[in-house]
């Protein structure tokens, strides 16, 4: 009686095609139901996900970090690799500093922290596809193309005491240096303070 | 007795000393008189012969040209003859007294005596006249001469009696004095054998024992208590030190023995202590110096290629110990020290304590290597299980999280009150599990996490500043106010900022916790001592109960009764870091209704 959750359900205004990357297939079914408004597809493993995304014409990939065989991170460097600047939402539970670091390094900024909600799930598309005008939506528009120096001059625009605005202008700031010290007092700093500044919040209304 | 024979030997020789003096000084003086007595005797006799014929002569001169010229009529002055005459008889006289009793002397006197009288004669008849005839004239002249000569003669045979009489005396007087010295050279070689006899009574009775003594002492230095001093005779002084050092060499003797067995007893206990002990021990001389190792600090020195040295991690931290003067006795495995053996890595927790003897005569410390690898393996393997855990339970759990907020959002269908109810204790559920996980996780990355630090000179008045911006938004909720109280001119500290952001910003957020609506959190920066910044958070809050007080710093602690959230690991993180940090961490005795949590953090 229910839908399938591989196939669209809607005709929404924006109907995005989202590629669902997940080893759980609890998560795979609960991402796709939450995201029944979008074309949806799924994938249980980097290496599924990489040839689907070759045939297809997605418009973004929400991926788990952690799967056997091949992983999130190395999905985003072969992806990369092909000169595909796919938006990717990496999801997960446990994203390290380094893993962070490297993603970010691979046009990926935005980190959903598992357990999500349906409501986030949706939010961090329509943030992603559709970004508003503040100076961090735009910051984080540019980053995903790999433009660091406009992204951080959006950053520079925004409130400083915004801890959110400040963390990411100090990782940008090190990883568009590419001083090694920078890099690990970036990553050190996510060490302490987790990855709350980075990941995707829903706007408090 | 010494004493006696000493004195007794001395007396001996200072008598005889006297006695030769005494002789001597008496024999000279005998001497000296006699000799003289014999120039007295001798020498006025021959004066008085030599005068004679000076008188017989003067005579003959004035007389004896009138008879031998022409006979003459005039009256011969016979007064100098009479003169002359008392003059000679006196001298016979004193020449007849000079010596009586010596029959040669009274001979020669004797005759001279009849010679005299005969010169006498002749001039009587040379006064009377008689002669008138050249030739009774050339007759008495001729007689007078030859008397003249007789007395002449008999005068030389007196001096030249008398001349011998003293050269025979002079003789006699030799004779005694070779006998003088002779009995003086006796007495001589008397005192030197009696001083030769003292002395080698003296040499037997006193240096000898004493070098007997010394040379047992020697003996017994070297431990050969065996040897025993010969007993002196009985009256001998040294016999009482004899018999005293014999017996104390006896005593010796035994206690030595006594002690070798107690040592040799207490060395084997010692010894199976130490053997019996497992972990590397190394026990040490005030010095510094090793005295004694066990065989696992042995084996391990050995490996490490030191042998029975310290090796050089351990040899900083007892350095520093003795420095300090105080004991290291660290109990947290993961102050251990790591040691690569055969390719193999060992982690040795490094206790050092001092020790004194009962007396505190004598110290030492005594370092010992508390193999903690095990147990560091085994907290390294909860850790990581407690990690892999955590995430595999999460993952899943996220999933069915999903679902039931995907049914709670009825998009799929509507859900009955019942079924709403259930999904929504399940939902809640899940939450809580998600949050122990949560708190799992962060306790894994406490433990693995505080070891890297990025120290760099930090100043502490920006870090309760940053703390400040952190909390200020969120004052309004209790309506709680800060105060702060910085000490000027403060130098930075050696420390990791965003690790101390952490430290403070949990306790901040516990004084939030814990103040009462309205109530104001004193921040509070000064110096600790010598080398130490000390931050307090300062709160009006209930305080900590005294119960508790000593453990609110352990993982898992949360004092009882206590309703706000948080699974009590903040306060143990924070030690954690403050520990990385060679710093401290503490919370102060409640005083004024406040509760006051401190860190002292080093100077750069």
């Amino acid at each position: 009686m229910c839908p399938s959750p591989d196939h669209g359900v809607d005709d929404a205004r924006d109907r995005y095609k989202v590629l669902v990357v997940d080893d759980e297939p609890t998560l795979r079914l609960g991402f796709s139901y939450a995201l029944a408004d979008h074309e949806t597809d799924t994938a249980s493993g980097g290496q599924e996900a990489l040839n689907k995304l070759e045939q297809g014409d997605y418009d973004i990939v929400v991926l788990d970090l952690r799967m056997p065989e091949v992983d999130g991170l190395q999905v985003i460097e072969a992806l990369r690799g092909r000169g595909d600047d796919l938006p990717v939402v990496l999801c997960s539970a446990a994203v390290t500093p380094a893993a962070a670091l490297r993603a970010i390094g691979g046009k990926v900024v935005d980190f959903l922290l598992k357990p999500v909600c349906p409501a986030e799930l949706r939010g961090v598309i329509e943030y992603v596809l559709q970004p508003s005008g503040d100076p961090l939506s735009l910051a984080m528009r540019e980053a995903r193309t790999g433009r660091l120096d406009e992204a951080l001059a959006y950053l520079d625009d925004g409130p400083a005491d915004c801890p959110r605005i400040a963390t990411w202008r100090h990782i940008l700031g090190a990883l568009r240096s590419a001083e090694p010290d920078r890099k690990a007092a970036a990553a050190a700093k996510l060490e302490i303070e987790g990855l709350k500044h980075l990941s995707f919040r829903l706007p408090e209304d | 007795m010494l004493r006696t024979r000493l004195f007794y030997g001395l007396l001996t020789l200072i008598l005889l000393l006297w006695g030769v003096g005494a002789a001597a000084l008496l024999l000279v003086h005998d001497s000296n008189v006699r000799s003289e007595e014999r120039l007295r005797e001798n020498y006025p006799a021959i004066k008085t012969a030599r005068g004679m014929r000076t008188v017989t002569s003067t005579v003959n001169t004035h007389y004896l040209p009138a008879l031998a010229a022409a006979p003459d009529d005039g009256e011969v002055d016979r007064s100098l003859y009479d003169e002359q005459h008392a003059e000679l008889l006196e001298r016979l006289n004193s020449l007849r007294s000079a010596r009586q009793g010596d029959a040669q002397w009274a001979d020669v006197v004797g005759r001279l005596d009849l010679a005299l009288k005969a010169y006498f004669q002749g001039y009587d008849r040379f006064f009377g006249g008689e002669q008138v005839t050249r030739d009774e004239r050339a007759g008495l002249l001729e007689y007078l001469s030859s008397q003249t000569q007789r007395i002449t003669e008999l005068s030389e045979g007196v001096i030249s009696l008398a001349e011998n009489k003293m050269l025979v005396s002079t003789r006699v007087l030799s004779e005694e004095s070779a006998k003088n010295t002779i009995f003086v050279a006796t007495l001589v070689m008397l005192g030197t054998s009696i001083a030769v006899l003292i002395y080698f009574q003296l040499v037997r009775h006193l240096v000898d024992p004493v070098i007997g003594l010394k040379r047992s002492i020697e003996e017994i230095r070297k431990g050969n208590f065996e040897l025993s001093l010969p007993e002196s005779s009985p009256d001998s002084e040294f016999r009482a030190v004899t018999s005293a050092f014999n017996d104390m060499a006896a005593e010796l003797h035994l206690r030595r023995g006594e002690t070798d067995e107690r040592l040799m007893r207490t060395n084997l206990v010692n010894r199976a202590i130490l053997e019996a002990i497992p972990s590397p021990v190394f026990v040490l001389g005030e010095d510094g110096r090793i005295l004694q190792v066990n065989p696992a600090a042995e084996a391990l020195t050995e490996n490490l290629g030191v042998s029975n040295r310290l090796p050089a991690k351990i040899q900083r931290i007892l350095d520093e110990t003795v420095e300090a003067g105080s004991n290291h006795l660290p109990e947290d495995p993961r102050e251990a020290l790591l040691f690569r053996v055969n390719e193999r890595e060992y982690y040795y927790l490094p206790r050092i304590f001092r020790f004194t003897s009962d007396d505190g005569i004598h110290s030492g410390r005594a370092v010992l290597l508390h193999n903690v690898t095990r147990i560091r393996w085994l907290d390294d393997m909860k850790t990581n299980l407690i990690s892999t855990v955590s995430h595999e339970i999460k993952t899943p759990l996220t999933g069915i999280r999903m679902v039931l907020h995907l049914l709670l959002e009825e998009r799929s269908g509507a859900l009955t009150d019942v079924q709403k109810t259930m999904v929504n204790s399940a939902s809640s559920d899940c939450e809580r599990l998600l949050v122990t996980l949560n708190t799992l996780l962060d306790l894994s990355r406490a433990e693995s996490g505080t070891t890297h630090l990025d120290r760099q000179p930090t100043s502490m008045a920006e870090v309760v500043a940053r703390v400040e911006r952190l909390f200020l938004p969120k004052t309004t909720e209790k309506n709680l106010s800060f105060r702060f109280d910085i000490a000027d001119n403060l130098p930075d500290v050696h420390a990791d900022p965003l690790r101390l952001d952490e430290v403070m910003n949990n306790l901040v957020s516990n004084a939030f916790k814990h103040s009462p609506e309205g109530g104001t959190i004193i921040l509070k920066v000064a110096r600790a001592g010598e080398g130490f910044v000390r931050a307090s958070v300062i709160d009006e809050g209930p305080g900590v109960p005294e119960a508790s007080q000593s453990r609110v710093f352990e993982r898992f602690f949360r004092a009882p009764g206590q309703e706000t959230d948080g699974v009590g690991l903040g306060l143990f993180i924070s030690r954690e870091i403050m520990r990385a940090h060679e710093g401290r961490i503490g919370l102060l005795d409640r005083a004024d209704n406040k509760t006051e949590f401190y860190i002292d953090v080093p100077l750069a």
